[in-house]
């Protein structure tokens, strides 16, 4: 079976927007009561764990809040509803069948090198995304199906699409979409990727050394703050220093030592970050939840019944208590609770290996001397391939065990990983979305599409179908959550926990917050003298 | 002297063509695709839909659609010309990227060699020559300490303490002298460890030869028997080592440079392997390689300088 390949990483493929307050635990959004309001000045010093890799913010990097304090999108994302509010776009609308957007544009923009933002550069960003394809992956996902701009006047342009594409909305309130200056549109991928990048955000990229880190200047002038946003004038730190530091160990020691202000924390190591002069961050990432995928081209998983009992018997709240600490929310649907669009499947994905047990009974496979189950003399075996997470599959393992499935653990590189998913090779595969829209679904679970997992056709093509279609939000919730049913009542995938970016940081450091995919928003952000 | 010196600098050719050659083949045999790290599955793992024609045209427009051979000729031809490439990860041209951060390796391998070899020699001899046994067999326990310790465990030790404990020196970055004492030294332990070790051993058996007895009957000072008669010679074995170490200190340098974060060709290397960064890997190989190939010919030529011996045999030839 040969799998197009046709799979590529959009953790950038979020929004701006606030952290939604985690749902147990209450002092966990980690915005700490501002005393006596916010103080302005200061350099905020971040240590990071990687190389950002590449700063274009149509490209997935490891450190996205860089890029995401730079550029600006022309729409954002609400915190609390997941609405999509104004940004560089005061209003736009939305054709009937989701393939033409227009937008108005607010006309006191300016890029950080002095040219004006208009609808023209709006057009020539989507055109040369759209030209560069695959080179600016996480824009050419977001603009699937573009078929060109037209320009109205200075402040208003229209955005069609050759194929429904409700979607694109959320993308535009994305990092991926994030408006760059002209003199950038000229750059190559490759100088766009070292950071010549020129936007009209908060934030403007001073340096950029790789291997070292980067460094953010505060943009004078900036008055045009995203909707969602407390503070949309200019920002109160004067200056962000990113600093690689590899070494975890020596990450904590220098926070705790007072050489940085923010460094990003392990679940094992949350604890001692929760006293004295430190405090933890967290957020909970929108979108799809992480997840065991399904092979439905493996076999013994185009069974209902096998897919079934494992989505009950495993035991989600243990996974969470033994890997992971009370930050970390146990899946209760294929999407994040998050995400606006999310439907509470909880009562569906309890842990039930009673039922489990007798699901598999009635199927005909029958336990085995070792406890392994057979039917015809297939043993109950699948493989499940990971990178790194050994935890959470070593311990499905043994859950599985206990309802007699047989699962043995591949760990791979990322290279060998992707050969396999792309082939087919694998029974589970194990890995996180985080674009915070629904339509990703489409591209996950829909037959029509890429389908990376083998999905036969449904009905659940024509739900997906018809959302991507579907203009009316409210008439979308509605279509997106018969999707997550039809998801789970069929056993099509496993979610097992949703993903949480957790971040200890200084108590100087005051009005700290995300975005939907879990990038840090420095806007709001203060330090305390 | 001069056919000597054009058969080492053929072979050093051929040593760093192989290197350059075995490189490309382990490569090429890792099941990694540069498209998809382009794509960054690298830096997430997150995935969804794209185009596969522009997938297409981003394999042919850096020719990994081609055959294997002639992948190969075509950096090897670019590599002679002096051009190596750019990152797949970041676009960032391969022979710039090492231009920027050999200079702080540099200066770290620099300072550490210098500390290793003071190190070495200070302790070797000093395991020798004090008459006092107790400070003797206390010194002779501290190369095997300083090999055994993991650079690693040195390293967070010493940041712990000096760094975050005393505030002497900073735990990290690349600014000015202070920032490479720590890393220089983490890298210094193991070396001169070797390096002492190697110089002890060296001197007890020129110690014991007889034309240092011909010397001490001669009514020669111990001093003048030590520093006069045995160090010389006890020095040039340790001089091999010296050369073999220098191409340590870039593995050194990958372990130092991720403790302290420094960027340099370590952290570079490290980076390149993880993300199966073909071009970059290739230039840091290729570094790596003319570096231990030029300091191995340098210490065969430095040789008859310190070893009249040599000296006279080449030119009976």
């Amino acid at each position: 079976m040969a799998r197009i390949a046709v799979l590529t990483s959009v953790a950038v493929l979020a929004s701006g927007c606030w952290a939604a307050p985690p749902p147990q635990s209450s002092n966990a959004t980690g915005e700490r009561p501002p005393a006596g309001g916010p103080q302005r000045g200061g350099s905020l010093r971040i240590a990071l764990d990687l190389d950002p890799g590449c700063l274009d913010p149509a490209v997935p990097s490891f450190v996205p809040s860089i890029t995401r304090n730079i550029a600006d999108s022309l729409t954002d994302q609400d915190p609390d509803t997941g609405k999509i509010v104004p940004w560089l776009a005061t209003s736009w609308t939305v054709n009937k069948n989701a393939t033409a957007f227009t937008f108005t544009l607010r006309t006191d923009v300016t890029f950080s090198d002095g040219t004006r933002f208009d609808a023209d550069v709006v057009k020539r960003n989507f055109d040369v995304a759209s030209e560069l394809g695959a080179q600016l992956p996480a824009a050419a996902t977001a603009l699937a199906g573009y078929s060109g701009t037209t320009v109205h006047n200075d402040k208003k342009l229209t955005v069609r699409f050759n194929q429904p594409n409700i979607g694109f909305l959320q993308a535009s309130s994305s990092r991926a979409l994030a408006i760059l200056g002209p003199a950038t549109l000229e750059k190559s991928p490759q100088q766009r990727c070292q950071g010549e990048l020129i936007g009209t955000g908060p934030f403007v990229l001073k340096s950029y050394v790789p291997d070292r880190g980067a460094t953010l200047v505060r943009r004078k002038g900036h008055t045009w703050g995203s909707a969602a946003r407390a503070n949309r004038g200019a920002a109160y730190l004067d200056r962000i220093e990113y600093q690689v530091i590899a070494e975890a160990g020596v990450r904590s020691g220098s926070l705790t030592s007072g050489q940085v202000d923010i460094i990003d924390v392990a679940p094992q190591d949350e604890a001692r970050f929760e006293t004295g002069d430190t405090y933890l961050a967290s957020h909970v990432q929108a979108g799809v939840v992480s997840t065991f995928h399904i092979n439905h081209d493996h076999p013994i998983l185009r069974e209902k019944a096998v897919r079934r009992a494992m989505l009950i018997g495993i035991n989600r709240k243990q996974i969470v208590d033994t890997v992971f600490t009370p930050r970390h929310p146990v899946a209760t649907s294929v999407l994040s609770h998050t995400q606006p669009e999310y439907l509470d499947l909880s009562a569906a994905l309890r842990f039930d290996p009673d039922s489990a047990n007798a699901l598999l009974d009635k199927a005909g496979w029958v336990r085995g001397p070792d406890g392994i189950r057979e039917r015809a003399g297939q043993r109950l075996e699948l493989d499940i391939i990971l990178r790194g997470m050994a935890p959470v599959a070593e311990l499905a393992q043994q859950q599985l065990r206990r309802i007699g499935i047989d699962l043995s653990i591949r760990q791979l590189t990322s290279a060998e990983y992707r050969e396999a998913e792309d082939n087919g090779r694998f029974a589970l595969s194990f890995s996180q979305q985080s674009r915070p829209d629904p339509d990703i679904l489409r591209a996950m679970y829909s037959s029509r599409d890429i389908n990376p997992y083998g999905v036969a056709p449904s009905k659940l093509d024509d739900i997906l179908e018809a959302q991507a279609a579907e203009s009316d939000p409210q008439a979308r919730t509605t279509l997106v959550h018969k999707a997550q049913r039809y998801l789970i009542e069929q056993a099509y995938t496993i979610p097992l926990y949703e993903g949480v970016q957790v971040h200890a940081a200084s108590t100087r450091v005051n009005g700290l917050i995300y975005d939907m995919s879990s990038t840090h928003i420095f806007t709001e952000t203060w330090l305390s003298s | 002297m001069i056919w000597y010196l054009l058969q080492r600098v053929l072979q050093a050719v051929f040593v760093v063509w192989a290197a350059y050659t075995l490189t490309f083949t382990v490569l090429f045999m890792l099941p990694s695709d540069p498209v998809a790290i382009m794509l960054g599955t690298a830096s997430g793992g997150e995935t969804t839909g794209i185009d596969p024609a522009q997938i297409a045209a981003l394999r042919a427009e850096y020719g990994f659609d081609q055959p294997v051979i002639v992948q190969y000729l075509t950096m090897l031809g670019d590599a002679l010309r002096g051009d190596f490439g750019q990152s797949i990860l970041t676009g960032a041209r391969v022979a710039e990227r090492i231009a920027t951060e050999l200079p702080h390796t540099l200066a770290l391998g620099g300072l550490a060699l210098v500390l290793a070899v003071t190190l070495g020699f200070t302790v070797g001899m000093l395991s020798i020559y004090p008459r006092k046994r107790v400070v003797r067999s206390a010194l002779t326990a501290l190369p095997p300490l300083g090999i055994a310790v993991p650079s690693f465990w040195l390293g967070i030790l010493l940041i712990q303490q000096v760094s975050f404990g005393w505030g002497l020196l900073p735990a990290t970055g690349n600014e000015g002298f202070a920032s490479l004492v720590l890393p220089a030294l983490t890298m210094a332990v193991p070396t001169g460890a070797i390096l002492a070790q190697v110089f002890a051993a060296s001197l007890r058996v020129t110690l014991a030869e007889p034309y240092i007895d011909v010397v001490r009957a001669k009514g020669a000072s111990r001093a003048r028997i030590f520093y006069g008669h045995a160090i010389r010679n006890a020095t040039l074995p340790t001089m091999t080592l010296v050369g073999l170490l220098v191409g340590n200190l870039v593995g050194g340098a990958a372990i130092a440079e991720t403790i302290f974060g420094r960027s340099g060709i370590g952290r570079l290397t490290v980076q390149a392997v993880s993300n199966q960064d073909i071009p970059m890997v290739q230039g840091v190989v290729m570094l790596a390689a003319v570096t231990t190939v030029t300091v191995t010919l340098l210490v065969d030529l430095i040789y008859p300088l310190i070893d009249p011996r040599v000296r006279t045999r080449a030119a009976a030839q």
